[in-house]
């Protein structure tokens, strides 16, 4: 049998996989459970976890023998493949928790991380109804 | 008529062996493989106890299975399985996740730390395209390995594995390994 070894770079990756897991978690039950009092619970958690597991994957990438080639997998669709699952997954979460973060900003935050957005265009409308 | 599909595969006898390594000198001046590595090897083991001792070798390496895991982890295709059954890689494809390696049951790949990719035996494609054996069946001095195409009755793998009985390493693994070994 052979022995597999995983370096710190994998293990850095799932604990911080875990905890921006863990953050969007906590903050989507107390979205939708919670009273007001968990609303800080929930401000804190969206805005929080989109940096860990953006951190992680970009370990992920520095683990592969060709880091540069690693547009390689979203190239491509597996589905048989888990590793293939899991590359896009990791982008599809990264993407829907900056979303997510970005819908729990005020409005003056929103216009001032990003001057194109408009509360009145329609694009921006549908962006923050998801 | 249309032309039969080719399937390679090696028949080992492994009793003829003699563990002199030449295979795996051959594979590695054939492939450039480094030192630190080897895309084939040799597993010895002794049976039984003296003075009723006998001990086996028996040479290995990628089973060029029929359903490869490898092929179907491997996330960008780099990994892919040719339609004369060759199971190689896409250097150029490779990202070098070592998926694969985790997926083998037979441990046939090992990472190129200085090039960045897996490496494993590809029967030598490049001669088997030219019409020659792998390096590895040429050099054998007692003729341990046979090379052919199974799908090919004439030919001495379909002979043999026709007449002889034999197994195959590993079948549990539900990969249909293409390793032939003689009983």
């Amino acid at each position: 049998m052979k022995h597999i070894e995983w370096g710190y770079l994998i293990i850095s990756y799932l604990f911080l996989g875990g905890l921006s897991a863990g953050l969007f978690f906590v903050s989507a039950l107390s979205t939708l459970f919670g009273k007001d009092a968990n609303v800080r619970i929930a401000r804190w958690g969206a805005l929080l976890s989109p940096w860990p597991v953006i951190l992680g994957s970009a370990l992920l990438v520095f683990d592969l023998g060709n880091w540069y080639r690693f547009y390689k997998f979203f190239l491509h669709v597996q589905f048989v493949s888990p590793m293939s699952v899991g590359a896009w997954l990791l982008l599809f979460f990264s993407l829907v928790s900056l979303l997510y973060a970005f819908a729990w900003l005020t409005s003056e935050q929103r216009k001032r991380f990003s001057p194109g957005f408009q509360e009145s265009c329609p694009c921006c409308k549908f962006l923050m109804l998801i | 008529m249309a032309e039969r599909k080719k399937r390679y595969a090696l028949v080992i006898d492994s009793r003829k062996c003699i563990a002199c390594r030449a295979c795996a000198v051959a594979c590695r001046a054939e492939n450039q493989v480094p030192l630190a590595y080897t895309r084939n090897w040799l597993n010895q083991e002794l049976r039984g106890e003296l003075p009723r001792l006998l001990a086996v070798s028996e040479p290995e390496q990628c089973h060029h299975c029929a359903q490869p895991a490898c092929v179907r982890v491997c996330p960008t295709g780099a990994s892919y399985q040719r339609a004369d059954g060759i199971v190689t890689i896409n250097d150029k494809e490779c990202v070098g996740c070592r998926y694969c390696m985790i997926a083998c049951p037979f441990d046939a790949r090992f990472f190129r730390e200085d090039r960045g990719v897996v490496e494993k035996c590809d029967l030598c494609k490049a001669r088997v395209e030219r019409g020659e054996i792998p390096a590895c069946v040429e050099t054998c001095p007692s003729k341990v390995r046979v090379f052919g195409d199974i799908n090919d009755r004439d030919s001495k793998v379909a002979q043999l594995l026709a007449t002889r009985q034999y197994r195959v390493k590993k079948s549990e693994a539900g990969t249909a390994p293409q390793i032939y070994y003689l009983v």
